[in-house]
């Protein structure tokens, strides 16, 4: 459930990335649409790092948890 | 303030561009050049050259195997000229002649001044001959050259290569940064170069199958540089990627290989659909049939080509489940491909049908890319590939497929727009020599090899039992004329560029439709100075205009 | 009908001959280093010094035209389309290291101790290995030892993420300032994006030396430590290089390069980071965590 939770927003920055590049690609200096897509995955990757931390506070995930 | 701004500006306008004036004199215009025919014949001269010691490696392997038993050459050099054959022809002579070609046409077919980057145009060619230099100089080394086969399977290319295999990376590296750079190109010229009456849909096709093909080369070319640089490591600084010792797997690498692999093949395949597809309406007198399914059919192949990269790998104890997968896929991509012969032929169809050279090579590469095609079909079943894997069988599938196919394509696109290069005419008596003389030797050089992979002989073995004699022999005399016949081309082509009959009209085949048809023959250092209007591209398309 | 003279044809270059003759050098010096050819390393320096040599002086030419005014619109969309699929170019090389990292989890790992059809491989090549992710005990401990411990992602990783998340929102925040000609405002938020890289670079730093020096986590150390160092390496290495870019184009700020309708280099520069930034979040989840 997690790893879904975590590839989904992983997923979203890519796209929000990918977008972004499009709209770099073809709209020229200083899109709008370019900047919003960048402070998208921007926010998404903060909120994904977030969740992150949550998740390992509240136990729901264990990093590599060997040692 | 102002005044210092405009008088720079001004300088420096008259500095550096390069609009107004023709070629700089000697040497130092190859080097420097940033003009996108130069920098094509360029490619075209690097191809060509390596095509011809890669051709003089394919001699020594079919002398050796003219008759059984060891007679001219150390198995292990047998094993290096089969590598360095498959390498130099792959990454030396197709790829580079079609990345010439396309630097050639692609502006002079879209209305363009040039390639829309041109500094870095110039980098990706002159990077070649180091890359180039560099492969070749492994065969030098203490130790010998890569004796792997062309795909350089881990562990032969890691455990157990000799010291020069990473020189062979580093020239892989460079030949790969290259590509992109040359993809990143067109990618770029098609996109932001184009005149803009031309519509994606207006595009001839061979602008079309290049635009797909640099699309996979862009997603392709940095996974190869990814699987040597593991390799590199593996060799040099300890890592266990394709060692199962550390947990990695020597399988890993060919899958790696693959995700690339497969994509290159089908990278040296869709430039030659294309170039068929504008000579096949030029001599038949009628519009493409099926324009449309044609970029469709590209496409598709394009985005197949990233799905089926297993079905190399049959043999390797995949699970039942990826080999059906892997099956299915495989065969699924003959779809489109029918999709495009079926267009070529119908094209043909009720056509008013003449025969010039480049028709005939077209015509010819439609007939044996089938060929090689339906071989294909037979080594993507699994059952099947069980028999053929690494068999001779396999050999003259992509021998079909990439000589009579991809090298066919090549030569027709040269000999039709060879005259619109030079202003002068081929020879074309002895362009029809050449003709039949290539189109028979290289069926009697690999049509055997079909019969020989069925009855089981391995591919780069130097020596082989005596049943297979026979065929070898035929298979050998048909290699060593179909090696000669590349020395006619070499005349014919410095013949038509020193004496050839002059050619003043512009549009050198009189049926021939397309914008590099309106300009001046021989062609301008500079090509369209002046967008060409909507009118004249709709006038000149090759599948809507009227023949 | 708009004419083509408009488009800027540069005239001919030395650059790329010179980029070619130094790439050449440093590749082929630094393969022969690998051989104890003491010459090969000289002319690896070489030829990274005629590579940076080409760099700056076909850069700096660009520059120059471009403060000139010689490229239009037409000419920045050439430039923003070789941009954008240059980073697609480096998210296919990430993705073979990716690749190599999900395979050798998923199958590798799991087939040498006998899973799915691969019972006898299991039985017959290393019968005592078990198998597991991150992979501490290798199949052959002879060849590849063991590491004493790993990285915990809740530490200098989770850190380094945090650093480089919020220099993408430095950076943004910078190119905001750019479009509404904020120049103040652009060059702390350069300033801050650069900071916040070095910091990166040095806990990076850190981290590789923790590894080596007390954990004995090196790139013998399996196929785990083989990716892990791949994958954080190359990108360690990006980081560095796009750091570097940034220097450069702050440096152009300050000289007044750059307004909100032209700003090419700024912005290429920029994408890198951002390309860079989310290629970290990736190692993060996927190197660190696990997940």
């Amino acid at each position: 459930m997690i790893k879904i939770v975590v590839l989904g927003f992983f997923l979203f920055i890519l796209y929000s990335l990918g977008s972004a590049l499009y709209y770099m690609m073809n709209d020229g200096a200083g899109s709008q649409r370019m900047m919003k897509a960048l402070a998208m995955r921007i926010g998404a990757s903060i909120a994904l790092f977030g969740f992150m931390m949550f998740a390992f506070w509240m136990g729901w995930i264990q990093p590599d948890g060997r040692f | 303030m102002a005044t210092t701004t405009t008088d720079i500006e001004a300088d420096i306008h008259h500095a550096h561009d390069d609009h107004d004036h023709g070629p700089e004199p000697g040497l130092m215009r190859w080097v420097k050049t940033t003009n996108h025919k130069d920098i094509g014949y360029l490619y075209m001269w690097f191809a060509f050259a390596m095509l011809l010691i890669g051709g003089a490696m394919a001699m020594v392997i079919r002398a050796e195997l003219f008759t059984p038993g060891l007679q001219f050459v150390e198995p292990q050099f047998f094993n290096q000229m089969t590598t360095m054959h498959g390498l130099i022809m792959v990454f030396g002579a197709i790829m580079p002649a079609f990345v010439g070609l396309a630097n050639i046409q692609i502006p002079t077919m879209v209305g363009a001044p040039d390639m829309a980057l041109p500094r870095m145009n110039n980098w990706s060619f002159w990077i070649l001959p180091f890359a180039g230099a560099m492969l070749l100089s492994t065969m030098f080394m203490e130790g010998g050259g890569p004796a792997f086969g062309w795909t350089f399977y881990a562990p032969l290319s890691t455990t157990f290569a000799p010291d020069s295999t990473d020189f062979f990376i580093f020239a892989i590296h460079m030949l790969g940064f290259s590509s992109i750079m040359g993809a990143i190109n067109i990618i770029a010229t098609v996109m932001n170069m184009r005149a803009s009456g031309m519509k994606l849909m207006d595009m001839p096709l061979f602008v079309w199958t290049w635009f797909i093909t640099a699309f996979l080369l862009i997603a392709a070319m940095p996974v190869l540089a990814g699987a040597v640089t593991m390799m590199l490591t593996d060799r040099n600084f300890g890592t266990s990627f394709f060692d199962a010792a550390g947990g990695g797997d020597p399988v890993m690498f060919q899958h790696i290989f693959w995700f690339f692999g497969h994509p290159e093949v089908y990278i040296m395949i869709l430039p030659a659909f294309g170039i068929v597809s504008q000579i096949i309406p030029t001599f038949a007198r009628k519009p493409l049939f099926g324009y449309s399914s044609m970029v469709y059919a590209t496409a598709s192949i394009a985005i197949l080509s990233f799905v089926v990269w297993a079905h190399h790998m049959f043999l390797t104890g995949m699970p039942v489940a990826g080999q059906m997968y892997f099956m299915y896929a495989t065969i699924l991509i003959s779809v489109p491909t029918g999709v495009k012969v079926f267009n070529w032929v119908t094209t043909m169809w009720k056509g008013s049908m003449t025969f010039e050279i480049p028709m005939m090579w077209a015509i010819a590469f439609v007939i044996l890319f089938t060929v090689g095609g339906l071989s294909g079909l037979m080594l993507g079943i699994v059952p099947a590939d069980i028999q053929y894997h690494d068999t001779y069988f396999v050999v003259a599938h992509f021998h079909y497929v990439l000589v009579s196919g991809a090298l066919f394509s090549i030569i027709a696109g040269v000999y039709y727009w060879l005259p619109k290069w030079c202003g002068r005419m081929f020879n074309e008596k002895l362009a029809k020599i050449h003709f039949w003389w290539a189109v028979i030797s290289v069926n009697v050089l690999f049509f055997p090899m079909h019969f020989l992979g069925l009855a089981g002989m391995p591919r780069r073995i130097p020596d082989y039992s005596l049943q297979f004699a026979d065929f070898n022999l035929i298979a050998s005399l048909g290699g060593f004329a179909f090696g000669l016949s590349f020395l006619l081309l070499a005349y014919i082509v410095v013949d038509c560029i020193r004496n050839g009959k002059r050619v003043e009209e512009p549009r050198v085949w009189e049926s021939a439709k397309g914008l590099e048809w309106t300009l001046p023959t021989p062609a301008p250092y500079h090509t369209f100075n002046d967008e060409p209007s909507r009118e004249l591209i709709l006038k000149e398309s090759s599948h809507t205009g009227v023949h | 009908m708009q004419s083509n003279e408009q488009y800027y044809v540069p005239s001919g270059s030395y650059w790329p001959m010179v980029g070619s003759v130094g790439m050449a050098a440093l590749l082929g010096g630094f393969a022969s280093s690998l051989h104890d050819n003491h010459l090969g390393t000289g002319i690896m320096v070489l030829g990274l010094g005629i590579i940076l040599f080409m760099v700056f002086g076909w850069m700096g030419q660009v520059v120059q035209e471009s403060e000139a005014g010689h490229y239009n619109l037409q000419v920045d969309k050439s430039f923003r389309i070789g941009m954008g699929w240059f980073i697609f170019s480096e998210v296919m090389f990430f993705a073979a290291f990716f690749g190599a990292l999900f395979y050798a989890r998923e199958f590798s790992v799991p087939w040498l101790n006998g899973e799915g059809n691969n019972f006898w491989t299991g039985e017959l090549l290393w019968p005592e290995f078990k198998a597991a992710w991150p992979l501490v005990e290798m199949p052959d401990p002879q060849l590849y030892p063991s590491p004493d411990g790993l990285i915990h992602a809740w530490g200098i990783p989770a850190i380094n993420t945090m650093l480089l998340l919020a220099s993408g929102a430095t950076l943004t925040w910078a190119h905001w300032a750019l479009l509404n000609n904020k120049r103040d405002q652009l060059i702390y938020g350069m300033i801050a994006t650069i900071v916040l890289g070095v910091i990166f670079i040095g806990f990076q730093v850190a981290e590789y030396g923790e590894a080596y020096g007390h954990l004995n986590l090196k790139m013998t150390s399996g196929v785990y430590g083989s990716t892990f160092f791949m994958l954080t390496g190359f990108h360690g290495f990006h980081v560095v290089l796009g750091t570097i870019m940034l220097v450069v184009i702050l440096m152009r700020v300050i000289r007044g390069h750059f307004d909100a309708d032209n700003h090419f280099g700024f912005e290429a520069v920029a994408w890198y980071w951002h390309f860079v930034d989310v290629v970290w979040l990736g190692l993060f989840i996927y190197v660190y965590w696990l997940v």
